[in-house]
């Protein structure tokens, strides 16, 4: 008395789901999870162990296990000292001035009717543009005599700005550059958040009187937190990524360096690529561990 | 009443200046390629070209050997490596979308740590390996590496969008016989054309403006994408001789930003999905 028609064929269904299930999603990430390992997952396992080792490119022979030898000596010398502390600093401008400017941004794009689409676009321009080609075009407004100088002093009244001279207002330029091309990103991510709020809790705020400094502080920010957890980290990524801009500011590879261009000088000028694997690998820490600690502080507040 | 029209002034004046600074740069790289090279080294600066001249547009296409070169490379390489990451990427988006296997929050984790570490931490075992297969300064050599580290991103966009889609639509597929394979190309992929246009966007702009890998893994000039090519022509010229430089950079910014233009909807999603969703 097994055959009522349904249950067998329900029955039939699951044992060919629970059979195939799982065979052919191996196929289907296969060809991802090959590139992924020969192009990544090995790199960066191998890139540790050369960071260990003093492996100098055009002497392969002599190549030798030095454990952590690298990582002490670089952070022994000036050269690399100079450029993680460009590198600090690049993050210290850009993360806050990104957090701050996008939530303005969008803040002020959620607040006004007629214009949004049209001022949306406008400030995402930039997010097509490649940052090598963004760089020379912002190289060529700060230019002596160039357009931005003429702003500043003729319009303004400012006294011009040496905008390549040293290390700090190098790192300053590239901050810039770096804003103008990530801000759109960030304002649509922020602008998520907010057009994700309940709008009864907007107008509970205003019935209830609150001014807007206070209807912002109470209600807008703590719920779109997690949009702004989010521009933290992608902004932390992307200004410890940095390259372009410190590189192509001035003549290639110029004076000034970040971590990741002297990552780039010592490995593919000197070829000291075990130094230089060290060099990426620091760099690569600092972006999971400010990743983790963002997750976690989102997570548990939430 | 008064308030609100000044209180809306301020909003729309600050929009606007912000709008200045994000557009400016773009128009003003525009009039400059425009201009004749004694004008744009003229002090004090015109805004306006004052005798528009096509004549830096054809010098970079006659007189700079390699302009072109370049241009066709960025054009072969980033076109054949978006589609060879959408395609993957669609593959392994539709797994993470719809099945159930062992290893599935394995590879979720992995994709989305690969998503955040610098490239340059592949690039020194990238370049070894290339050196001893011979595939440095080849076209095999660029499109590997662009295709592989440009995958997660690509599976993530798919993954949300092949979640959006209906199961029945799936399993009415199955039950007309269907394969897993042939309800992938015929259902799901045309269903989800949209996340595909979106990763295939992301993907190829960041390929034609891709610059680390270009310099480390290519040895000739033949071999070069326009990032690093009009690096190169920028540190030829004595000074910054942007008569030459402003055409390049026009034409080399021209595609994407066209592509923006006419897809500007897809650039804006893919940049929340794949955010939020990753």
């Amino acid at each position: 008395m097994q055959d009522t028609p349904a249950p067998i064929s329900n029955l039939a269904n699951r044992g060919v789901k629970t059979m195939k299930k799982r065979s052919p999603a191996y196929w289907f990430m296969l060809p991802a999870i090959v590139l992924s390992i020969i192009v990544m997952l090995y790199p960066l396992v191998w890139s540790f162990y050369l960071s260990l080792t003093n492996y100098y490119f055009l002497d392969e022979e002599s190549t030798q296990f030095i454990g952590l030898r690298n990582y002490f000596d670089l952070f022994q010398d000036p050269t690399f000292l100079l450029a993680f502390r460009n590198s600090m600093l690049f993050v210290a401008l850009y993360v806050p001035s990104m957090v701050v400017l996008s939530t303005i941004v969008a803040v002020l794009l959620d607040s006004i009717i007629i214009g949004v689409k049209t001022y949306r676009t406008l400030i995402f321009v930039p997010v097509c543009i490649g940052l090598t080609m963004a760089t020379l075009m912002w190289v060529w407004m700060f230019a002596d005599d160039g357009i931005v100088e003429v702003i500043m002093t003729k319009l303004l009244h400012l006294p011009p700005i040496e905008w390549l001279a040293t290390d700090t207002s190098t790192v300053v330029t590239a901050v810039i550059i770096t804003i103008w091309k990530f801000l759109g990103f960030n304002v649509v991510l922020v602008l998520a958040g907010l057009y994700a709020i309940p709008k009864d809790l907007k107008d509970a705020a205003l019935i209830d009187g609150a001014g807007p400094w206070k209807r912002f502080t109470n209600v807008t920010l703590p719920l779109i937190k997690d949009s702004l957890a989010l521009v933290i980290i992608m902004s932390t990524i992307s200004s410890v990524k940095a390259f372009e801009q410190i590189w192509a500011v001035s003549r290639s590879g110029g004076t000034v360096d970040i971590l990741y261009t002297l990552m780039y000088k010592t490995s593919f000028r000197y070829f000291e690529m075990g130094r230089g694997a060290a060099i990426a690998y620091i760099m690569a820490v600092m972006i999971l561990v400010v990743s983790y600690i963002n997750i976690r502080f989102v997570r548990t507040e939430v | 009443m008064k308030k609100q029209i000044i209180q809306k002034t301020v909003v729309y004046a600050i929009l606007t200046l912000v709008a200045c600074y994000t557009v400016f740069p773009i128009i003003w790289m525009g009039l400059t390629s425009f201009k004749t090279e004694r004008e744009i080294y003229r002090i004090p600066i015109t805004f306006f070209p004052h005798e528009p001249t096509l004549e830096n547009y054809k010098r970079i296409f006659t007189e700079m050997e390699y302009f072109p070169r370049y241009l066709f490379n960025s054009a072969f390489v980033t076109t054949v490596s978006t589609l060879i990451t959408v395609l993957i990427g669609a593959l392994a988006g539709y797994a993470l979308a719809r099945f159930d296997f062992k290893l599935k929050n394995l590879f979720l984790v992995i994709f989305l740590l690969l998503l955040a570490i610098p490239y340059g931490v592949y690039l020194i075992p990238l370049y070894i390996m290339e050196f001893k297969l011979n595939l440095l300064n080849t076209y095999l050599g660029l499109i590997i590496p662009y295709t592989a580290v440009n995958l997660p991103w690509a599976i993530f966009i798919l993954r949300a969008t092949f979640r959006t889609i209906p199961r029945d639509i799936e399993d009415s597929a199955k039950i007309d016989g269907c394969g897993y394979w042939g309800t992938f190309w015929k259902i799901m992929l045309p269903i989800g054309r949209q996340g595909a246009i979106t990763a295939a966007i992301f993907t190829f702009v960041n390929i034609w403006s891709e610059l680390l890998f270009v310099m480390s893994l290519t040895e000739t000039n033949d071999m070069r994408t326009l990032p690093y090519g009009i690096l190169l022509l920028r540190d030829e010229a004595q000074a910054f001789a942007y008569s030459t430089l402003a055409p390049a950079i026009v034409i080399s910014i021209l595609p994407t930003l066209v592509m923006f233009i006419l897809l500007q909807n897809y650039f804006i999603k893919g940049a929340v999905e794949g955010s939020l969703k990753a």
